[in-house]
């Protein structure tokens, strides 16, 4: 069983924000903690199941795999697809800087 | 008044195909009156253009060259992309989003003269069981207003409900098709994974998300389905076995009706089933038995962990596909000037989407971290294969399983999003067959003090022509569908 101290938790929530982009704001915290504990505690009910040399399915096994051939076919324009950029620099996407 | 269907207003048109006008208008003077309570759609297109798109549809009709679907007036989910209309998934971060090109299902329903009404409501990213998680507004329960509709595609449902559309989209991870259609008193189909295109439906859960019809009747879903099923190019995942035409096998199961060996898993119809649930679902079995079915019960323990594993894997597959959102090349923007990376990625991202999407993108991120992925999200993938194995050995054996669509009656709103768990607890019935990738529909089947009812029936992987026939005669037995409130005509 995986259980984790107040403390534990509050580190763990800080953690996770930053690995997923997402800032919880100080009023947010407690009731973010408190919502992870409970669905923490729901998860753990898989731990009662024997999956001893189960092997992980991560995707509905299909008979065959549909690959495309490798050969140039029609699609989106560059004006059709950048019409949702809000920032441009020379006809490119523009980003923050990274260094 | 008789409730239309799709299919009675397809074949009315062919033969007098002016009546599409008259149709535009009715279903428009409806969305002005029951709209302003309903609140089904978020993006409505304007009717001049529909009448536009009819006359297109009117002229093929006179010449012969009409599709399938003409007469076809469809509601979409808003997490589907259409060209040019644009497509927010219910969220802030997407509330501007023009897409440039079409799923390839929209494409298909227009190709065959489907035309497009609007763009319905949704939970945020299709997270939610309720529609109650939409950053616009919720959309209520046409059978009692107080109430839910059921989600995620709680819109998608109600516009068909309530006659705004003659059919519908939704999409369909944990239930999302069928909890809405359980509630609304609509058919819902979630086809076999890898039966439907997923290109252009905006991704929640890859491995499980699945796109399928709403519609007032088990034959309409049919209609839908031959035009949307099918191998597509652009869709890896999408093998598309077809092996008859749906509508075909529905006529034939509603003429010649068809026996089958149902079986109920006793561990979907004990916990969390409110009692009148559970009397209603075995007064539809003693139905369909006095018909010719047969009906068995066993017991499948490891059916009690479905719900946690499925939202682990949910929530770990959410974290991943929704990293994609930055702001940059599309959605909520913020301006990047002098700003770090780390900075301008947060701020969106925070911004931009729910409380409900947050807490699954950040319980998602855990589950897949290093130190517990083995104990979430491996474990729930191997209690994932635990439960295709057993259900798949079962329907060697059974023809179909049969429970409750929805283990409780439609929630008043507000009741159940105040506790994410009192939420995840609705989806007990539906999970299991987006975990293990077989098709399953939900059939209206009963009304507790006017409140609807819906019985699931799940198939072998693509078993869509045997699925639709029985589902056909067990709704010409329940005698439910097709139905509409009386307000709202």
């Amino acid at each position: 069983m995986l259980v984790l101290s107040e403390e534990e938790l509050r580190e763990w929530v800080r953690r996770v924000s930053r690995l997923a982009l997402i800032e919880i704001r100080p009023e947010e915290e407690s009731s973010l903690i408190n919502d992870f504990k409970r669905i923490i505690e729901f998860f753990n009910k898989l731990q009662e199941v024997n999956v001893e040399g189960v092997e992980p399915l991560f995707m509905v096994p299909k008979e065959e795999i549909i690959v495309r051939n490798d050969v140039v076919g029609k699609c989106l324009n560059r004006e059709e697809f950048m019409v949702n950029v809000k920032e441009r620099i020379n006809g490119y996407v523009k980003g923050p800087k990274i260094v | 008044m008789e409730v239309p269907t799709l299919a009675s207003v397809i074949e009315e048109i062919r033969s007098r195909p002016k009546l599409l006008t008259e149709y535009i208008e009715e279903i428009y003077e409806r969305i002005n009156r029951v709209e302003p309570i309903l609140r089904a759609y978020i993006t409505i297109r304007p009717k001049e253009e529909v009448l536009r798109d009819a006359k297109v549809v009117i002229e093929k009709l006179r010449s012969g060259e009409a599709g399938k679907l003409a007469g076809a007036l469809v509601a979409i989910k808003d997490n589907i992309v259409t060209k040019g209309l644009r497509t927010t998934c219910a969220s802030r971060m997407l509330k501007d989003f023009i897409p440039p090109y079409n799923a390839t299902v929209v494409e298909r329903l227009l190709s065959n003269d489907a035309i497009i009404i609007g763009k319905t409501n949704m939970d945020e990213f299709a997270m939610g069981s309720t529609t109650e998680n939409s950053a616009f507004y919720p959309t209520r329960n046409p059978w009692d207003t107080n109430r839910v509709p059921g989600g995620s595609s709680g819109g998608s449902a109600v516009a068909v409900s309530a006659l705004e559309a003659l059919a519908s989209l939704g999409s369909d991870t944990g239930g999302s098709v069928r909890a809405p259609a359980a509630f609304t008193a609509t058919v819902g189909l979630k086809p076999t994974y890898g039966l439907v295109s997923r290109y252009g439906l905006i991704a929640y859960a890859s491995s499980m998300d699945q796109i399928g019809p709403i519609c007032r009747s088990v034959v309409d879903t049919a209609l839908i389905l031959d035009v949307i099923a099918g191998k597509d190019g652009k869709d890896a995942t999408c093998i598309g076995v077809r092996k008859c035409n749906y509508v075909d096998e529905v006529r034939e199961g509603i003429n010649d009706g068809v026996k089958a060996k149902l079986v109920v898993i006793e561990e979907m119809v004990s916990e969390g089933v409110e009692p009148v649930i559970k009397a209603s679902f075995e007064r539809t079995l003693r139905k369909l038995e006095a018909n010719g079915f047969s009906v068995s019960w066993v017991s499948e323990q490891i059916i009690k962990y479905s719900l946690p594993a499925y939202y682990i894997i949910a929530m770990g597959e959410a974290s991943s596909n929704l990293a994609r959102y930055d702001g940059l090349r599309y959605g909520l923007h913020h301006s990047v000037e002098g700003l770090s990376w780390y900075e301008v990625f947060s701020k969106v991202r925070s911004e931009g989407f729910g409380r409900e999407v947050k807490r699954r993108i950040l319980v998602g991120t855990y589950v897949l971290s290093a130190g517990y992925y083995d104990a979430y999200y491996l474990r729930a993938s191997k209690v994932r294969r635990v439960i295709r194995d057993r259900l798949k050995d079962l329907l060697r054996r059974y023809d179909f399983i049969v429970s409750p669509t929805m283990p409780v009656l439609p929630p008043k709103l507000g009741e159940r999003i105040v506790d994410p768990l009192k939420l995840y607890a609705i989806d007990v019935e539906t999970v299991v067959a987006n975990l293990a990738g077989l098709p399953a529909i939900s059939v209206p089947s009963d009304f507790i003090s006017n409140l609807p009812v819906g019985f699931q029936i799940m198939g072998d992987e693509f078993s869509e022509c045997y699925l639709l026939k029985v589902s056909a005669f067990i709704e010409s037995i329940l005698k439910v569908s097709p139905t509409a409130p009386s307000w709202v005509m």
